[in-house]
């Protein structure tokens, strides 16, 4: 017998439980693709409907119609309005939510009327027995003309049956020839050219899809749209009103068919979610709680997540410390050590907040709570230019921007999405602390104010998140200008009613972020970190064999001790280095700002990760067994004085100039390499490291003249 | 005829018509059609939109996009 290969495609409208029967069928089986031309994921699964056929399971974005306001949305329409795409399925899998048919069927109807084989999964039945709503199946099978199946998405009951009614449509026991609307003769006349011009073979719904959307459906060519609209203004194709006119024919048939199938014994009273919301979407305790919950979220990632990332940080240096021990003292040794290993670590450090973060994210899109938020808050962000889910980026970049970039992955406008990702890194997040703390201990006296409440220093800190959340607002505002929308905004959305969350679709969520970002942007992360790595280990020629010869003689001069020598051999090697040669080289680019060539060079090295910035002066200033402590390395700023001129090397100035430096600067290549991977393309990271650089740098340029 | 961010709280208005295109289809594709009873519960804080219902569902619709949906009232 011969195994056939066929293609499956899992649709409905959105927050159904898609993902949760998506998960029933395919288990660990899935892996997360692209559509083509746009960054929408494509989560694909394989599953065996017999043993000798295997089904390719593909989990399209939720959506509500086939006419797109989202580019989510848009992924469906070009699939399903394309017999020659790579993704039009063989098969459809319509799930709809029992609690709501009459709306769910609307999108079931059109794709019935694309004449592709469907069985429908009603989901959610316990819900709408509590709700006093109970469903005869079989007549709304029979009324439809369309297999019909209960399903739980949670505990996996119907499963099975859903598999066997797979299979009765792979053996052609569907009806794929009725429809169940009939399109107007003005409609029919476009259709019938559309047809005839039309290189592949298409239903009459198709046709009729390709009138409305031919301008945006990317698999026609110039001349076709051309011709196409040539059509539909010869024959006063009135878009709107056919599109309502059709969608309430729709409704008029299924209504009737969903009343005749339900019976609703309704139960008086507010309902648990009304009692919910009441509180939580008040106009004074909603804002409270949301705040307080994100608070929480901004409290797990950025001090309970450092427990773990303690444990992976003294992991990695153990393991380092051994390889270094076992192996010959070698270049491959130190390859291994200091560039793959610590590259290594510098990509698994990030798994404990990727995943603390997902989870409560999950449970609050879950729960539905999410789509409160958005109620709440969607006015505020729509200001600068985004989303009320961006607020969870925004706050989630206080403690880190690699999860916080990620979580804008929720947000359904592709602009929205975009600004969210373009400015969440100008918030301040956890590495810039050891680096605003050494500046700010150096430049600013520690004298209280406000009668003792606070201190100066504290005053300071504050100014500079202070500083990074107006950025932010205002990059917003001006990428709003900038950027142009694919689809328009608009808040009009369902709220879902209040769920228990699904633990194994929380699971499946959070082993999903993580795997990604450690595959994907894992990558990038390594390949730098060793290019870095080798930048910082040589030179050119035998520089770095005579910087240590010269250093030791200097220090036998100085009579220095052992762990002087040490620390005074790996500054002079440092500055041996190509680093060092790459931070001579921009010195004269960052002198106009107060910087000389050793805080150059540590703003080299610090393109990896900004804390790196304390560690490199530390060693240029040949303390670099100081460790974590500050203190040495202030008293080396304040003390240090430039031999050839008698001046001090490192003024106030140009402490409060690398301040607001590094509140703007993307000194972050994990950053960088994570915003590659959720745009899908080198542009937009590109574009985010210039504009954040060019705004660092004229940031920091001012600030230098004004002190 | 009023558009739906006139309609007071807690009073019950028809849909009649759209004025904007957009947010007229997905009002339909959310089974907010003309014809359906639509009761405003509540407004959002910050001048933000509303939070209707319609049969036992709860929808948000952002306050430019209410101004145009109209309404009839019994």
């Amino acid at each position: 017998m011969t195994s056939k290969r066929i293609k499956i495609a899992l649709l409905g409208n959105p927050n159904v439980g898609k993902s949760s029967i998506f998960n029933q069928l395919t288990g660990l089986r899935q892996k997360v693709g692209n559509f083509p031309g746009v960054t929408v994921d494509k989560k694909i699964g394989s599953c065996h409907i017999t043993n000798d056929i295997e089904a390719q399971i593909i989990d399209f974005p939720g959506t509500y119609s086939l006419y797109p306001t989202s580019s989510d949305e848009r992924v469906v329409l070009n699939s399903f309005s394309n017999p020659s795409s790579e993704d039009y399925p063989d098969y459809v899998v319509y799930v709809a939510d029992a609690t709501n048919l009459e709306r769910h069927l609307l999108l079931l109807s059109q794709v019935k009327d694309l004449h592709i084989p469907v069985v429908l999964a009603i989901n959610m039945a316990d819900l709408a027995i509590k709700q006093g709503i109970s469903i005869d199946i079989d007549r709304l099978s029979e009324k439809l003309k369309i297999k019909a199946i209960e399903v739980n998405g949670r505990s996996g009951d119907g499963i099975s049956e859903l598999n066997k009614s797979i299979i009765d449509l792979i053996d052609g026991k569907g009806d794929n020839t009725s429809h169940i609307y009939t399109a107007t003769s003005e409609e029919k006349k476009t259709i019938d050219k559309i047809k005839e011009f039309a290189p592949q073979k298409l239903s009459n719904y198709q046709a009729l899809l390709w009138a409305h959307h031919y301008n945006e459906l990317p698999f026609l060519d110039d001349s076709q749209k051309t011709f196409i609209e040539k059509i539909t203004i010869e024959d006063d194709f009135k878009n709107m009103k056919y599109q309502i006119d059709e969608t309430l024919s729709r409704y008029n048939t299924l209504s009737p068919i969903v009343n005749n199938s339900i019976t609703i014994q309704s139960l008086e009273g507010d309902s648990l979610s009304d009692k919910i919301d009441k509180i939580v979407t008040n106009k004074i305790w909603g804002p409270i709680i949301f705040i307080s919950l994100l608070m929480l979220v901004f409290q797990s990632i950025f001090s309970w997540a450092s427990v773990p990332m303690d444990l992976i940080d003294e992991g990695m240096a153990t393991l380092n410390e051994a390889v270094k021990n076992v192996m010959p003292e070698a270049w491959y040794t130190d390859l291994i050590t200091d560039g793959i290993l610590s590259g290594l670590g510098g990509v698994i450090i990030f798994v404990p907040q990727i995943a603390i973060l997902f989870f409560l994210i999950s449970l609050m899109e879950e729960s539905g709570y999410m789509a409160r938020a958005v109620y709440m808050f969607d006015r505020i962000m729509a200001k600068f230019g985004m989303s009320g889910r961006s607020i969870v980026s925004l706050i989630s970049g206080g403690a880190c921007a690699i999860p916080a970039v990620m979580a804008a992955r929720t947000i359904g406008n592709w602009k929205e999405r975009m600004i969210t990702i373009m400015v969440t890194p100008l918030i301040s997040c956890s590495a810039r602390i050891p680096v605003y703390a050494i500046l700010v201990a150096f430049a600013v006296p520690n004298t209280p104010v406000l009668g003792g409440l606070l201190n100066l220093q504290g005053v300071a800190f504050m100014g500079l998140y202070l500083l990074g959340i107006v950025a932010t607002l205002l990059a917003g505002i001006v990428f709003k200008l900038i950027l142009k929308a694919d689809a328009p905004t608009f808040l009009a959305m369902e709220l879902p009613s209040y769920k228990m969350p699904h633990w194994k679709n929380v699971g499946l969520t959070v082993t999903e972020k993580v795997k990604t970002f450690i595959i994907e942007a894992g990558k990038v992360i390594m390949m730098v970190s060793i290019v870095l790595w080798a930048l910082a280990s040589y030179g050119p020629g035998d520089s770095i064999e005579n910087a240590e010869t010269i250093a030791k003689q200097e220090s036998v001069e100085k009579g220095l001790t052992d762990a002087q020598t040490e620390d005074y051999i790996a500054a002079k090697q440092l500055e041996a280095s190509y680093v060092g040669i790459m931070g001579k080289a921009i010195e004269p680019v960052f002198a106009p700002l107060g910087y000389d060539w050793k805080i150059s060079i540590a703003l080299v090295t610090s393109f990896a990760a900004r804390e790196v910035f304390v560690g490199t002066m530390a060693t240029i200033y040949s303390i670099g067994s100081a460790g974590e402590d500050i203190a040495p390395l202030k008293e080396k700023l304040t003390g240090a004085v430039d031999p050839s001129t008698g001046k001090h090397e490192f003024t106030v100035a140009t402490a409060f100039s690398l301040m607001v430096f590094y509140v703007f600067a993307m000194q972050c290549m994990s950053t960088l390499a994570v915003v590659k991977r959720e745009t899908k393309s080198w542009k937009w990271p590109l574009i985010q490291f210039t504009y954040m650089s060019l705004l660092a740098y004229f940031g920091a340029l001012f600030t230098y003249h004004i002190f | 005829m009023i558009s739906l961010d006139t309609l007071p709280i807690g009073v019950v208005g028809i849909i009649s018509e759209y004025s904007d295109k957009v947010v007229g289809s997905r009002l339909i594709e959310l089974g907010l059609y003309p014809g359906k009873r639509i009761k405003v519960i509540r407004k959002a804080p910050f001048n933000g939109g509303l939070y209707v219902k319609s049969d036992k569902n709860a929808f948000a619709i952002g306050l430019t996009e209410a101004k145009s949906v109209f309404t009839t009232t019994d």
